[in-house]
């Protein structure tokens, strides 16, 4: 029998030839289809390709039109890109490792209007917290007492029960001390033992009586003067405490003064309400997207050891490489982006989740000079994991002589705030090392056309307000966000805060002493029935300590006449 | 289902020699237990087709050995995580591992490595259990068929003689 069919490996070809035509045909639709789920899955919203180019000689990709849409804004994309293209490495990608030495993208825009929702699931969206703006209005003092937990009632309360208990203590532990008749007993013994005695046998009884007699009035004396002792330390800290709770009347109108009033320190940051929402909204959304391509970057795990695989496609085992080389890497990528003032172009460099084998962060550079309505802008920053346990981030974003136009800084609150035009330089810096975030922002506004307030607006302060910040043609303000990046402050300075109170303290002076005049008399009308029981609880105790005291003071006076009705120095009773 | 087992039969019954149904059987056990898009199987086939193998034995087999592969796979995936994390294989796997070609073909992952090695250790074990029980079945079994009178008479029939003919034809194409 022959062993070998030659027509066979003609079918054999012609199978491979034809497998490989259907797989040249239909790889492009694959790729972009991976791109497309892989893509989605990760930013957690649509994102989409027109067209995936996969060339053989050499090997290369070219993607057109990429649209990542913006998770928080459905009908807009975060990032379109008009061209992306690159050649990979055929050996490298044989070894399962994606290696770009330059990548080029052109067209990049932001924030692009989409044509349909990019939304993959419909979550209900919390807003973020909107800041009140102050109303300057001020509110009915007895439902800010109906809200509020007082201070005053609460310690009058806790206090007087605390000492109430303790009083009947002590009254309980004094009734079993010597009183009024035990002392008569006593005086009354006294008084036989001072008779006359007839005879040295009798002195000597006397005396001996005596002694015994002093003996007993002294352990009286000493169980008095103990419990006196301590009832006296009692009563001096509820004195303290019963003075703390004094006080706190004005604590509880000093506290809801400051939070439902207008106060100084409430006008000395009015600027944070104006531009707090904002600068807060644009933190979140860029540690949002540095957390997502954190993802992209963990994405790419080279670690040794079983790497678990969904059921039914078992696990990849990684062995040590001879020569690590990250998974993936894009070692240059040109980057030109078009923003509305012109084109920028930048480099971002060592792209890649593998940074400890490659040794070095990845780094990006955009700079953009004589653009339209703009002098110059420049973003450097650098996202370092080569040691992955200290990852560390920093950005740094100048904007030079960026002429504003029609930016409305607080629309929705009782005091719109616009800006009609002007210049202003800005300058960001941000780092991130571990969980920490600081991050700083510092802009000039010039020639400023500062439109502010309604123009019905009936609010004295507000329209004080609004007339005296219509009138500012440049001001400053400062930022700074510091703490982790789950959980950070925001602080806001700017020369805003100077003008409004210039403009409005006369009014707010007056509006603040006709509410703290009207919640000190509901206050110390609420409290005062409670501090003054409070006060008779404490004075019930002191009458309790004094009790002791007298008690302590006609036992003192019973050992002294009794010492000096005994014999003088020298003369010794047989027995003591 | 009714059709699989028609055409298992009508294999068995046909004259070809029981080792180019075994060994066909046999690489379609490595095509069929290994995960089918890989590079090994364009080697299979290239083997399926090159040598004088029985085709339709070959693409049953694949077919029936995948749809099995599916109740092994956690079988595999044992087999294969004990090989890979075998310290004395060590050495071997991380030279391979270092080589694009076997990377392509994915050596490394627990049930590519267990699917192949168990249908590379059965291999000539099936190949020669297959041989010896066809050879059994033609023997007793089919003989023993072959001169029932059912099959006599249906032997006798145009259609028979007609399908003979045409199998003739096709064999020989």
């Amino acid at each position: 029998m022959k062993w070998i069919r030659w027509r066979g490996l003609g079918a054999f070809v012609l199978i491979t030839a034809i497998v490989s035509v259907f797989w040249f045909l239909v790889i492009d639709r694959v790729i972009e289809h991976y791109i497309e789920k892989a893509g989605t899955s990760m930013v957690g919203a649509k994102v989409e390709l027109d067209k995936a180019d996969l060339s053989l000689f050499p090997l290369g990709l070219t993607l057109t039109r990429l649209q990542v849409t913006d998770p928080s804004s459905p009908m807009r994309n975060a990032l379109e890109a008009g061209r992306i293209a690159f050649l990979m490495d055929g050996v490298n990608l044989l070894l399962s490792k994606v290696t770009i030495d330059e990548m080029s993208v052109e067209g990049v825009r932001f924030n692009t209007p989409r044509e349909s929702s990019g939304a993959i699931e419909k979550a209900a969206q919390a807003g973020p917290e909107e800041e009140p703006f102050l109303t300057f209005e001020i509110p009915d003092v007895m439902e800010v007492l109906k809200k509020e937990e007082l201070e005053s009632l609460r310690l009058a309360s806790e206090i007087k029960g605390r000492i109430e208990s303790d009083r009947l203590k002590f009254t309980e532990a004094l009734k079993g001390l010597p009183d009024e008749k035990k002392f008569d007993s006593y005086r009354e013994r006294l008084n036989a033992l001072k008779t006359r005695a007839n005879g040295p046998a009798e002195v000597l009884s006397k005396a001996s009586s005596l002694m015994a007699l002093k003996k007993e009035i002294e352990a009286d004396a000493a169980n008095i003067k103990t419990l006196a002792r301590d009832a006296g330390k009692t009563a001096s800290y509820y004195r303290e405490r019963v003075e703390f709770a004094l006080g706190a009347p004005a604590r509880d109108v000093q506290r809801l003064t400051d939070k439902y009033a207008i106060t100084p320190q409430g006008l000395a940051n009015l600027s944070r309400l104006f531009f707090s929402g904002e600068l807060i909204a644009w933190t979140d959304k860029a540690l949002m997207w540095r957390g997502r391509a954190e993802r992209v970057m963990k994405a790419y795990k080279p670690d040794e050891g079983v790497e678990v695989k969904p059921r039914g496609n078992g696990a990849d085992v990684r062995f040590p490489e001879r020569k690590p080389t990250p998974d993936f890497l894009i070692r240059k990528a040109f980057v030109s982006v078009n923003i509305p003032s012109g084109d920028i172009s930048g480099k971002v460099s060592n792209i890649t989740g593998d940074q400890q084998i490659l040794g070095s962060p990845m780094s990006f550079e955009f700079s953009g000079e004589r653009l339209k309505g703009l002098d110059s802008m420049s973003l450097t920053g650098e996202i370092n994991r080569v040691v992955p346990g200290q990852p560390s981030d920093y950005a740094k974003f100048d904007v030079r002589g960026y002429r504003i136009k029609d930016i409305d800084i607080s629309k929705g609150s009782s005091m719109p705030l616009a800006l009609r035009s002007g210049v202003a330089d800005l300058s960001i810096t941000a780092e991130i090392k571990g969980d920490g975030l600081d991050a700083g922002l510092k802009a000039g506004l010039s020639k400023l056309d500062l439109t502010a307030g309604r123009a019905d607006e009936k609010n004295p302060f507000l329209k004080a307000g609004a007339e005296a910040l219509s009138r500012v043609k440049a001001f400053g303000l400062g930022a700074r966000a510091s703490g982790t990046v789950d959980n950070y402050s925001l602080s806001v300075t700017s020369d805003l805060d100077n003008v409004l109170m210039a403009s409005a303290g006369a009014v707010i002076a007056e509006k603040m002493s006709v509410f703290r005049a009207k919640l000190t008399k509901e206050i110390n009308e609420e409290a005062g029935k409670k501090l003054k029981d409070m006060r008779s609880e404490l004075s019930a105790l002191t009458a309790v300590k004094d009790e002791l005291d007298s008690r302590g003071l006609l036992t003192d006076r019973l050992i002294e006449e009794i010492t000096k009705s005994l014999p003088t120095k020298g003369f010794k009773i047989p027995g003591f | 289902m009714i059709n699989s087992v028609a055409k298992l039969i009508s294999i068995l019954n046909s004259e070809t020699e029981p080792s180019q149904i075994s060994l066909a059987f046999a690489f379609s056990m490595v095509a069929g237990f290994t995960p089918f898009f890989g590079v090994h199987n364009l080697f299979v086939l290239f083997l399926a087709l090159v040598l004088r193998v029985n085709l339709s034995a070959f693409f049953l087999g694949t077919a029936a050995f995948s749809a099995l592969a599916y109740g092994l796979d956690p079988l595999f995936h044992t087999i294969g995580l004990k090989l890979l994390t075998w310290e004395a294989m060590r050495g071997v796997w991380t030279q391979m591992y270092n080589m694009a070609v076997f990377r392509v073909a994915r050596f490394n992952n627990t049930i590519f490595m267990g699917s192949f090695a168990a249908s590379i250790a059965l291999f000539v074990p099936f190949v020669l259990a297959a041989n010896f029980l066809i050879r059994k079945y033609r023997l007793h079994i089919l003989a023993f068929v072959e001169k029932t009178r059912v099959m006599q008479a249906w032997k006798a029939t145009g259609v028979y003689r007609a399908y003979e003919s045409y199998r003739d034809l096709r064999s020989r194409l």
